[in-house]
């Protein structure tokens, strides 16, 4: 109801010009990428959280982001949706800087996030946590909304639609009436899904969007996640432990270990490159001395 | 019984009363979580400001819209310098912050106008007038049919625009509202902008009624059970919440005055607050949290 732990300390969102990018990051077909970051850097204190990640996203592709605990993987996306300010390096949306924007700025260029820990608004229903996704497609001005002008009638009826078709979807318009917080923890995570879709987002970042739940309500999300990225087109980019689900639902896999990315390609490719293997089971031939992840 | 319905009725009247005290602070409350101790003083600050501009040979339409354009100043000077610094500090910090600010508008209202005691007539007669039989006051009438548009004023801003689902959403989960593109600042300015409209409503009435001086910053302490018992976070619960604690205030005082002495109507809020507390923490309205351990 108040103040709710937050899941990330939220840095000074006063705009800072961040080191502008030489280079504007292009796709194959020559159009610029749906989101791309560049030589990034980011320090809490001492401590070196990412350490020059570049990193580029191409239209419609599903990446997953792996690695050990600590490695930076949820920070690299706080960096993404604007939630960190990056001490160097450049974000780049649509081939646009988008370095320094406000996170709910970052939301309306289209580059819509979830949280680990549920960032559900839990007082509230479930069709109310998918509308408020959709504040950003209110057309009509609120004296309209006042007056119950048919504009507004229009637009709340159309927002209305969308939400429950987004819900059914996913299997939740049962529960659309229902408080979000009586639901299983399963299905708050689906709705958190359905609320970032309502904002009919051109790029997707799920942070652990499969974290605690059960074998069954993770293929349901994985079919879920799948079928937007078919469906809409939507770039993906989705971090998750279970390293069978994430090779399977990937199109490219990127790999983090303390702060640096370490590898960037196929599932395939990438499962069979050994520093993937030392970064995940710590051994590092030749090379004892280091610490552990 | 005409006499018992008499005294109810009147003291349910004079109840709206508490209630519009108590409608500023759930505004705030839903949308910076914080109970606003310097509600009160914004009463006063408000009062103060219109009856010296009407003295001053002001018409009361202008009077009205530059007192009102000052709350809405100083609300956008609150967010700026009170509450961005203090962002996801704990609500015992914001709300001792509140407490500062109203010995700012004290401070500021004293310097401005002085401390004298103004008369304030806003063209409302207090005469009894005869309805269904009972004998009630013209005043509190009025006041009542100004507090009732007022209150659907807000359930009609608050319930049918994007505005109100944004509050809440900004109340639940601020970071998660941010995701979503939800620019807490502009809510926040938003809300507090209509709790100093509240205001300046409750102080044009109260000052009416007894006087612009400082003692009617002490009115919180009347909203203060009001909102216990109709729960912090539902503009309903407190209009029912001040209906029960003005009739029931008077009706202890005439019937229960001769048995256990007079005097009543001063502690009889925080006794029926006190039990509240013990059986109904939440208030009539309010919202329990679930929370998952």
């Amino acid at each position: 109801m108040l103040g709710s732990a937050s899941p990330t300390p939220l840095p000074d969102m006063a705009e800072v010009a961040v080191a502008e990018g030489e280079s504007v990051a292009r796709g194959q077909a020559g159009s610029p990428a749906a989101l791309a970051v560049e030589g990034i850097h980011l320090r809490f204190g001492g401590l070196s959280v990412l350490n020059d990640v570049s990193l580029t996203l191409e239209r419609g592709e599903t990446v997953g982001l792996i690695g050990p605990n600590g490695a930076g993987k949820s920070s690299l996306l706080n960096v993404m949706s604007g939630f960190y300010r990056p001490d160097a390096g450049t974000v780049l949306i649509d081939g646009r800087t988008a370095g320094g924007l406000a996170p709910h700025r970052i939301a309306h260029a289209g580059v819509v996030r979830t949280f680990q820990n549920l960032g559900l608004f839990q007082g509230m229903s479930v069709l109310d946590n998918v509308l408020a996704g959709r504040t950003l497609h209110i057309r009509a001005g609120w004296p309209h909304y006042l007056l119950r002008l048919p504009a507004a009638r229009k637009d709340e009826r159309d927002n209305r639609e969308r939400a429950m078709e987004i819900l059914a979807g996913l299997g939740l318009d049962v529960h659309a009436d229902r408080r979000v917080s009586t639901l299983p923890y399963g299905a708050q995570k689906r709705v958190e899904l359905a609320r970032a879709l309502a904002m009919e987002p051109a790029t997707l970042l799920l942070d652990e969007p499969l974290a605690g739940m059960n074998a069954g309500e993770k293929a349901e999300m994985v079919e879920a996640i799948r079928a937007v990225n078919r469906r809409d087109g939507t770039t993906i980019v989705l971090i998750e432990h279970d390293v069978g689900i994430v090779m399977g639902l990937s199109d490219r896999l990127v790999v983090l270990d303390r702060g640096r990315k370490i590898a960037d390609g196929s599932p395939t490719d990438v499962a069979a490159m050994p520093e993937v293997m030392t970064a995940y089971l710590g051994t590092e031939p030749g090379a004892g001395g280091e610490r552990g992840a | 019984m005409s006499f018992f319905l008499e005294v109810l009725v009147g003291g349910a009247l004079a109840g709206v009363m508490y209630a519009l005290v108590a409608i500023g602070f759930v505004l705030i409350y839903r949308a910076s979580g914080v109970f606003n101790f310097a509600q009160g003083t914004m009463i006063l600050f408000a009062a103060l400001t219109f009856a010296n501009l009407v003295e001053m040979g002001a018409p009361m339409s202008l009077a009205f819209v530059v007192t009102l354009a000052l709350l809405i100043g100083s609300a956008f000077l609150t967010e700026r310098l009170v509450l961005r610094p203090l962002a996801n500090r704990s609500v015992i910090t914001l709300f001792l912050a509140t407490l500062g600010l109203s010995y700012i508008f004290e401070g500021v209202a004293q310097i401005a106008w002085g401390t004298q005691v103004h008369a304030l007539d806003i063209g409302l007669s207090d005469e009894p007038v005869n309805l269904f039989g009972l004998s009630l006051s013209s005043f509190d009438l009025a006041a009542t049919a100004i507090a009732a548009l007022l209150v659907a004023g807000l359930a009609l801003v608050i319930g049918r625009t994007g505005l109100g689902l944004a509050l809440r959403a900004v109340a639940a989960d601020p970071l998660a509202a941010l995701s979503i593109g939800i620019q807490q600042e502009r809510v926040t300015v938003i809300a507090w902008s209509l709790a100093g409209f509240v205001a300046l409503v409750a102080g044009l009435l109260w000052g009416a009624r007894s006087g612009v001086q400082f003692s009617l910053a002490l009115i919180v302490l009347k909203a203060l059970p009001v909102l216990i018992i109709g729960g912090f976070t539902s503009v309903g619960g407190v209009i029912v919440a001040g209906i029960v604690v003005g009739a029931g205030e008077k009706l202890a005082e005439i019937f229960l005055g001769s048995l256990i002495g007079s005097g009543i109507e001063n502690w009889f809020a925080y006794v029926l607050a006190l039990l509240f507390l013990m059986i109904r923490p939440t208030g009539l309205f309010g919202q329990r949290d679930l929370a998952r351990i």
